[in-house]
């Protein structure tokens, strides 16, 4: 019994090789570039010392865990964190939504295809592209804000150095980078939605904007309620690109994330072990939002990413 | 279309309309200020004003530019990792996806548990940094290459693609006596063409657009990418900008990079995706369906 079940995988393996050929490039990938790193997290539980690597390297302990939990500086970035992740779902979550709800409404063929090609570009470009126009166009001295203030008499500031004023840095320039790209996805569901239901409601006399609100978007109602749940799944990361190449030592009281954190106390810093726990300590909450949020959109809408 | 509009209607088509051109124009602008001021010379980029044209259009900014040898081999290094990162996410991704499609696969439950497993969790950064410090891969091209090779997304993605490639086509090949690799190479690949194209199109922005790799990685500066070039020239004004008044006193002295300088630069690293953007655009909202939320 045993033995022919033995023989008949070697065969099957056999008959297989080619595939094992073609996946094993891959595997050796995930197990050196993910699968170590994740063994890698024991750093958080020692008392990390260069000379004798992670191994050799003394158990320390919850210590560092005790650290974070003691330490204020991680409420404070966890506060942030929330607080900018929230905003941007208040804020920029809907924009795509509004802006494909109009971009639904334009007649004109080329001048729709127009507005979107215009409207995706930022999406492409990089944050370190994106802030270097923001630098310019809040300039006080000769970018448009200094030139606006001048013509108005204000007093100007440096805006990206006011903690108030650089969450609204934040989360507008999210907004206008991602908004057109944000769309497309909305457009496509409104494409899907059959005609026929628009013919019936004009012929009970609904108007556009009628429609607009009792079919487009009860129709896009599944997609929006999928993308929000999958959006709250990050509610951790609050954009790090983003932060990194906008931020400044006097925003870092709010602006000053988990990840841009852990890359300063822990590369910067080189406080390995406390960068690494605080790593895991974010790890850990992401997977149980994933995970949750994913039982949640499969319970919901039948729908599920795995 | 209906004939006749009633007044409210042409007025919201109207409001439409400008809503729009408004919000394309706060697109335009900020690139076609970056146009003006490139083009424009140190002093009068440095004036208030709107910037919508130039009196003095130059090309002196650009001029130094390259006239030293950082921006050549930030391209250079730039397009070494694009093309080389490029090629083998897309060979390794689509190499390993085709046997995960195969329901047949021995162990197919286990190996694909072991690539979704890592959309939940990671090491982080720390441990991927000690990771790639200890494989002695700092400093090297590889660093910015092999750490991000491939994505249990885009596997996902080329998974569901090649479950729509009808078996028959397979089994008449195998009827021939072609076996798998020669399937997958011969027939799966080229069938593929549109999601892979996708799947190029997203990695090869991808690493255009990557710089934190490049900062964490590349410490000798042996290796410089466009962006971080890019980056190094914009921080000293958000130095000026933002940083402790201490900072900015003692910076106070230097000289910052002019404006005409800083946006000629910005204008050089974005030149080619501005280029291929028609094509990426169309291919990115495909790609986007292929992706969406179906799995």
């Amino acid at each position: 019994m045993n033995t022919t079940l033995v023989t008949h995988t070697l065969l099957k393996l056999n008959r297989q090789k080619y595939l094992f050929m073609l996946l094993l490039p891959g595997l050796v990938y995930f197990i050196i570039f993910k699968y170590v790193p994740m063994y890698g997290v024991v750093l958080a539980f020692k008392e990390f010392n260069p000379m004798d690597g992670i191994l050799g390297s003394p158990w320390a302990g919850m210590k560092y865990f005790n650290q974070i939990f003691q330490s204020d500086s991680i409420h404070q970035v966890v506060y942030n964190t929330l607080r900018i992740s929230l905003l941007k779902l208040v804020f920029a979550f809907p924009a795509p939504i509004m802006f494909a709800l109009l971009m639904n409404e334009l007649a004109g063929n080329a001048f729709k295809h127009a507005v979107q090609t215009i409207s995706y570009l930022p999406h492409f470009l990089s944050w370190v592209v994106i802030s270097g126009l923001i630098f310019q166009l809040l300039s006080p001295s000769y970018g448009l804000y200094g030139y606006v203030a001048n013509m108005f008499g204000w007093k100007t500031q440096v805006l990206l150095a006011q903690p108030n004023t650089f969450l609204t840095i934040l989360v507008s320039s999210e907004i206008w980078k991602e908004f057109g790209y944000g769309s497309v996805i909305y457009l496509a569901a409104i494409a899907g939605i059959s005609g026929e239901l628009y013919e019936a409601a004009r012929m009970d006399g609904a108007g556009r904007f009628k429609m607009m609100v009792h079919i487009t978007l009860p129709s896009l109602l599944p997609i929006i309620s999928i993308l929000f749940i999958l959006q709250l799944g990050h509610v951790l990361d609050g954009g790090f690109d983003q932060i990194m190449n906008l931020y400044n030592p006097l925003v870092y009281g709010v602006a000053d994330v988990v990840d841009t954190y852990v890359y300063r106390m822990g590369l910067a810093n080189f406080q390995y072990s406390f960068g690494t726990a605080v790593g895991l300590f974010k790890g850990i909450v992401a997977m149980i939002l994933v995970i949750s949020t994913n039982y949640i959109v499969r319970k919901t809408t039948d729908h599920s990413i795995w | 279309m209906r004939v006749h509009k009633s007044f409210a209607e042409q007025l919201f088509n109207i409001g439409n309309i400008a809503v729009m051109c408004l919000v394309c124009m706060t697109i335009i602008y900020p690139f076609w200020q970056q146009v003006v001021l490139s083009f424009s010379r140190p002093e009068d980029a440095q004036l208030i004003g709107l910037h919508l044209y130039t009196t003095h259009p130059t090309l002196d900014s650009f001029r130094r530019i390259f006239m030293g040898s950082t921006i050549y081999k930030a391209y250079y290094w730039t397009i070494v990792r694009t093309v080389l990162g490029t090629i083998l996410t897309v060979g390794v991704t689509t190499m390993m996806a085709y046997p995960l499609a195969k329901v047949y696969l021995l162990g197919r439950k286990f190996w694909m548990w072991i690539v979704v497993f890592t959309m939940f969790f990671s090491g982080g950064l720390v441990p991927t940094y000690l990771l790639v410090k200890n494989l002695h891969l700092t400093n090297t091209i590889w660093s910015l290459v092999l750490p991000g090779l491939v994505s249990a997304w885009n596997i996902i993605i080329i998974r569901n693609f090649y479950y729509s490639i009808p078996d028959e086509l397979e089994e008449s090949a195998r009827m021939d006596g072609a076996h798998d690799m020669y399937i997958f190479v011969r027939i799966i690949f080229p069938l593929s063409a549109p999601v892979i194209a996708t799947v190029t199109l997203w990695t090869l922005v991808g690493n255009w657009n990557a710089w934190f790799d490049a900062l964490m990685y590349i410490t000798n500066n042996k290796i410089k990418v466009l962006q971080i070039v890019l980056r190094e020239v914009l921080n000293d004004a958000n130095q000026m900008s933002g940083a402790n008044p201490s900072d900015v006193a003692e910076l106070a002295g230097q000289q910052y990079t002019p404006e005409s300088i800083k946006a000629a630069i910005l204008m050089v690293v974005i030149l080619p995706i501005v280029c291929v953007y028609p094509f990426l655009q169309k291919y990115f909202v495909k790609g986007i369906m292929v992706g969406a939320v179906k799995g």
